[in-house]
């Protein structure tokens, strides 16, 4: 296996495209474990790591955020987020431990694409719009349409995430991640990352995205229609449950079974709608 | 604690601490030697089939190969604890998944799994036995059908097909007694099976030299079980073994018997090369050690006061593949079975089975928590239906010393009633205890507390010490007594600078090692402490004398006018400034007179042995194992009724120790013990399906941190000195983890009303039994207490 230092994102591209199946590599804290299992064994690997500014996150005048591919998810738990960004953060604190966040990247997570993982759910709740640079150039996709299948994306061949770009939160809105999982530090069972914009104590936006519900982070637009335009009463939450609940479709592993999964989906919704309204509530 | 020396009873550090914490501890994987190989293993991807053919042609062909093993390389050998039925190889058939098969040694780890990989095995598939009952059904499979040929040691009795043991302790007359019981219990109660995820995965190093000694080192509980293995395995004179001990990252009973040392000591005969073998985590989740799952059927009558009138009781623990530790381990939890309480007429019987599963062995408890778990939840259930206090219900029926444990062993000391009161009193018991059986919910959450109380042993078997006293007048105590990262050695140090009255910083221990320490069966069944330690005494108490003699010679006077002084000086008695230093004796020792000062203590355990007249005792292989001690946890939890988890919010554990040599270490094992059994009782279980594991990983079997437990977990000394033991102590191993899951389901009980009688106690188990309940499904749980006690009813 060749190991390669790219230190512009147009080498790491010219190197990605010389060989098949050869991977990217970040933080390594999912690829090299899965090197060491033999799950993996690529002709090459394209270190990310002296790439020049893909460790960057940038707080716009705004309100809105960008962050290279290569920040780490210790930076991002770090970071003090405005409004609905704040789910990214809480997500990135729940990612396994700390050792594993002082070198995993937001981009490396992202891409892995591993529905039971932390920050999907967070990026398509916060609506996060995701840059890729391949050989034919450079484009930009929403983190819902980003997120394709089981440990897929919508990325294509030699194409390299570099950026993510968050939207500036509006005026009221809230974020709040909520993990359920056996251990501290182990995959979620279920998780829900919860966005919504208050006004009076009415909703007047929600985005409600389960982890380790389906294939990928699973959204539904008639659970956010839910809840918009609610005082996020119980039978609006209720019924924002019920219809993810619906829609999920987990599988079954250690974690637990596919029927608990969706069992605990509408009692999980509830508390993480609860806990984004308490943060609207909280004193600044 | 006053009349005891200074050393006694003092949180001293641990000198292991600093370089384990600098990452500069060695254990056997860091260590190498010169021309060393590496080695790995082709385990069995069936439960059971028969081996046809070992194509090794690729593997051998492939550079930087210099062994590969199968059964037809090795001698028809086998060994075992009581039925010696193991290889280090599979020979004929392969009888649980990982089963190694064949091992390759090369110049590098991954040349030797590569030629691993390229190890062709042809097997013809068997229809394997996966479940007790499959094991014990009219025609069953046998797992062994060579089982009578085996060597046994001692033939225990067999009945029944895939039997490893069958044992019972009965006394009194049960069938009779129900009929004198007011209120009568019953339940069968499901365990699972616990992996002992110590933090060092296995490993061992073996090399033989040119005079054809064998040297092997590894993570082991004893360097002499390892090395009398090794004997029958190899066919050597054990004279001819050393069996050495690098730093231990945890054992908790897997690593009790032999691990691999036979099989890297037979790769380093076939290479004429040193080997090192070190199992991947998947590989020692598959090819070691578990806890024995098992069956719990029990029946325990009383009357309406709460006096104990009767228990019947019939266990089967799944003993896997391998006989092992299996036979011990049942009889250890019959012995158990009575519980810590009077109660004249129990029947105890149980069985262990052969399975094609892993082995199962020691664990932590060793058939304890299986039986405490079941019979500790029941006496709640009967606390519920007499409406009893449950705390009340045990002190009245609890075991004092002088009284008389099942078997007929009379109790010489006992803490049991001082650990219940104080865990009680500690966690403001009365005030919170609800009668309902169904706790107040707040934000989806109820809160219940629960209570166990329990025994254990400590004693077993042989040990021996050696004190030397330096010509400096320091101290080497060496003893066979093998840390496995628990702080043995700081204990047994303190226990000697306590028996001379020395500063612990004159003393210094020994490494453990074959060629030169003395003899310890193991370090294991909670003994080390209060086995070890007696010989430690004896030995210190041997240098004492040579001190005094040399002493009164000194002086011109009587030995028995001697004193010896604390600091390490000895004295005429009633004479303060006639006295001389151990440095100046010992001089005198090594050079004029006497010779140098070493004094020696060996035993084996003395207890009292089983009254056999008194009690039936069927096909038990130990005449006497050891002195009891006790315990009592009190467990407050919340249960989540959105996901069924239950968390620990508080606990309180007591263990009567006998006496703290260092409180430190009682705590630490106390607390390591209790969050090993809250992992017993919530959360891990080794899986197979259709006889394949199916979560042998860190990744998939999950542990306990030090997130998931709370910081208000808070350990209780109880000292009730033991007469026998080493300033009174008594072990504290194994009780911490017994006590917990009970507690904890006795908790659950409280918080939710629901008795759960399987564990773990998964948030789908609670979630499933929460719904069951709110639907009033086909079977309703009793409550667990009445909600209007009739008195005398």
């Amino acid at each position: 296996m060749q190991l390669f230092h790219p230190t512009t994102v147009d080498e790491a591209i010219g190197l990605l495209a010389c060989q098949d199946e050869a991977r990217c590599l970040a933080g390594g804290q999912t690829l090299v474990a899965m090197l060491n299992l033999g799950l993996l064994d690529p002709p090459a690997l394209v270190s990310l790591r002296k790439v020049a500014g893909l460790d960057r996150l940038t707080r716009h005048a705004d309100g809105g955020v960008t962050m290279g591919a290569t920040v780490t998810q210790a930076a991002l738990a770090a970071a003090d987020l405005p409004g609905a960004l704040a789910v990214l953060s809480a997500a990135a604190q729940q990612v396994a431990h700390p050792a594993i966040r002082n070198f995993g990247t937001v981009g490396g997570a992202l891409c892995h694409a591993d529905p039971a993982a932390d920050l999907p759910p967070a990026f398509v709740a916060a609506d996060a719009r995701m840059t890729a640079i391949g050989p034919d150039g450079e484009r930009s996709l929403s983190a819902g349409d980003f997120f394709v299948d089981y440990l897929t994306t919508a990325l294509t061949d030699g194409e390299i995430l570099t950026e993510i770009r968050l939207p500036p939160p509006p005026t009221g809105s809230v974020g709040a991640y909520l993990k359920f999982a056996r251990v501290d530090g182990d995959y979620a069972t279920v998780s829900v990352a919860v966005t919504m914009t208050l006004e009076n104590g009415v909703c007047r936006a929600a985005r409600i995205v389960l982890g380790s519900c389906a294939a990928r982070p699973l959204r539904l637009d008639a659970a956010d229609a839910a809840l918009a335009g609610t005082q996020l009463d119980t039978e609006a939450v209720a019924r924002a449950g019920a219809l993810l609940q619906e829609g999920a479709d987990p599988l079954a592993d250690m974690r637990g079974s596919a029927e608990y999964r969706r069992r605990i989906i509408p009692g999980l919704v509830a508390r993480a709608v609860e806990a984004a309204r308490a943060r609207a509530e909280a004193p600044a | 604690m006053t009349g005891l020396p200074d050393a006694i009873g003092k949180r001293l550090p641990r000198r292991d601490a600093a370089d384990k914490l600098a990452g500069a501890a060695r254990y056997t994987d860091d260590l190498t030697r010169p021309g060393m190989l590496h080695a790995a293993i082709v385990g069995s991807p069936y439960p059971s089939a028969r081996i046809l053919a070992i194509d090794t042609a690729a593997a051998r062909a492939l550079p930087g190969v210099k062994t590969v093993l199968t059964s037809a390389d090795l001698p028809d050998r086998r060994w075992g604890l009581f039925v010696y039925d193991e290889t280090p190889l599979a020979a004929g058939v392969v009888r649980y998944v990982g089963e190694p098969v064949a091992a390759v040694a090369a110049t590098d780890l991954a040349t030797a799994r590569a030629a691993a990989a390229l190890i062709e095995v042809d097997y013809e598939e068997l229809a394997p036995v996966l479940s007790i009952e499959e094991a014990l059904k009219d025609g069953a499979i046998p797992v062994h059908p060579e089982f009578d040929g085996y060597e046994k040691r001692p033939d225990l009795g067999f009945e029944r097909v895939n039997e490893i043991a069958r044992q019972e302790f009965s006394e009194g007359d049960v069938e009779a007694a129900w009929g004198d019981c007011d209120v009568i219990v019953e339940g069968v109660y499901e365990v699972p099976s616990q992996s002992h995820v110590y933090l060092e995965p296995v490993s061992a190093i073996a090399e033989f030299d040119r005079a054809g000694k064998l040297t092997v080192w590894s993570a082991n509980q004893s360097v002499y079980k390892v090395q009398a293995t090794l004997a029958r395995a190899l066919d050597l004179p054990m004279a001819r073994i050393r069996v050495a001990t690098p730093a231990i990252g945890g054992a908790f009973g897997g690593k009790s018997g032999v691990t691999v040392q036979p099989l890297v000591a037979h790769l380093a005969r076939a290479a004429g090369r040193p080997v090192r073998l070190t199992l991947t985590r998947e590989e020692d989740f598959m090819a070691m050690r578990r806890r024995h799952p098992a069956t719990v059927r029990v029946r325990t009558g009383a009357k309406a006061d709460g006096t104990l009138i009767a228990r019947d009781l019939e266990i089967v623990y799944d003993g896997g593949a391998y006989a092992e530790d299996s036979p011990a381990v049942l009889g250890f939890g019959l012995l158990m079975a009575r519980g810590p309480y009077t109660i004249p007429h129990c029947r105890l019987r149980g069985r262990a089975v052969y399975t094609n599963r892993l082995r199962a062995a020691g664990f932590r408890g060793y058939g304890n928590p299986q039986v405490t778990f079941a019979t500790e939840s029941q006496i709640d259930e009967l606390a519920g239906r007499l409406g009893i206090d449950p705390v009340e219900l045990r002190l009245k029926n609890a075991v004092e010393t002088g009284g008389r444990w099942i078997g007929g062993q009379t109790i010489t000391s006992c803490g049991l009633k001082q650990c219940l009161t104080q865990a009680r009193d500690a966690a403001g018991w009365t005030g919170k205890q609800r009668k309902s059986g169904a706790g107040a919910e707040a934000n989806g959450k109820r809160r219940g507390i629960g209570v166990s109380a329990f025994a254990h042993i400590c004693g077993l078997l042989g040990t021996s010490a050696t004190v030397r006293l330096l010509e400096d007048g320091t101290v080497t105590l060496a003893t066979g007594a093998v840390d496995l990262g628990q702080g043995a050695e700081a204990v047994l140090a303190q226990i000697c600078a306590g028996a001379l009255e020395l500063d612990i910083g004159r003393i210094n221990s020994a490494p453990v090692d074959s060629d030169a320490a003395p003899y310890n069966w193991s370090t294991g069944g909670s003994r080390v402490t209060y086995m070890a330690g007696r010989a430690v005494v004896q030995a210190a108490e041997a240098v004492r004398a040579q001190i005094a003699r040399h002493a009164a010679e000194l002086f011109e006077c009587a030995p028995a006018d001697i004193e010896i002084r604390p600091g390490g000086r000895a004295g005429i008695v009633g004479v303060p400034e006639k006295e001389i230093g151990f440095g100046e004796i010992s001089l005198r020792a090594h050079y004029q007179s006497g010779g140098p000062i070493i004094g020696s203590g060996a035993l084996v355990y003395d207890g009292q042995a089983f009254d056999t007249k008194e009690a039936i005792i069927r096909n038990y292989p130990f005449a006497n194992i050891g002195t009891y001690v006790f315990g009592a946890h009190v467990v407050e939890v919340e249960v989540d009724t959105v996901t069924g988890k239950v968390e620990i919010v508080r606990a309180w554990m007591a263990h009567d120790v006998g006496r703290a040599i260092n409180p430190t270490e009682v705590e630490g094992q106390i607390q390591g013990g209790f969050v090993q059994g809250a992992g017993y009782a919530l959360l891990e279980e080794l899986l197979w399906e259709d006889g394949q594991p199916i979560n042998p990983s860190m990744m998939d079997y999950k542990v306990f941190g030090a997130l998931d437990l709370p910081l208000d977990i808070h350990p209780i000394i109880v000292e009730d000195p033991e007469p026998s033991g080493p300033f009174g102590a008594k072990g504290i191993g194994e009780p911490p983890l017994v006590g917990a899951a009970p507690a904890i389901a006795n908790a659950v009980a409280d918080a939710t009303g629901l008795r759960l009688r399987t564990l773990p106690m998964t948030p789908e188990r609670v979630l499933d039994a929460l719904d069951a309940a709110a639907i009033g499904g086909p079977e309703p749980p009793a409550p667990d207490r009445d909600p209007e006690p009739t008195p005398g009813a």
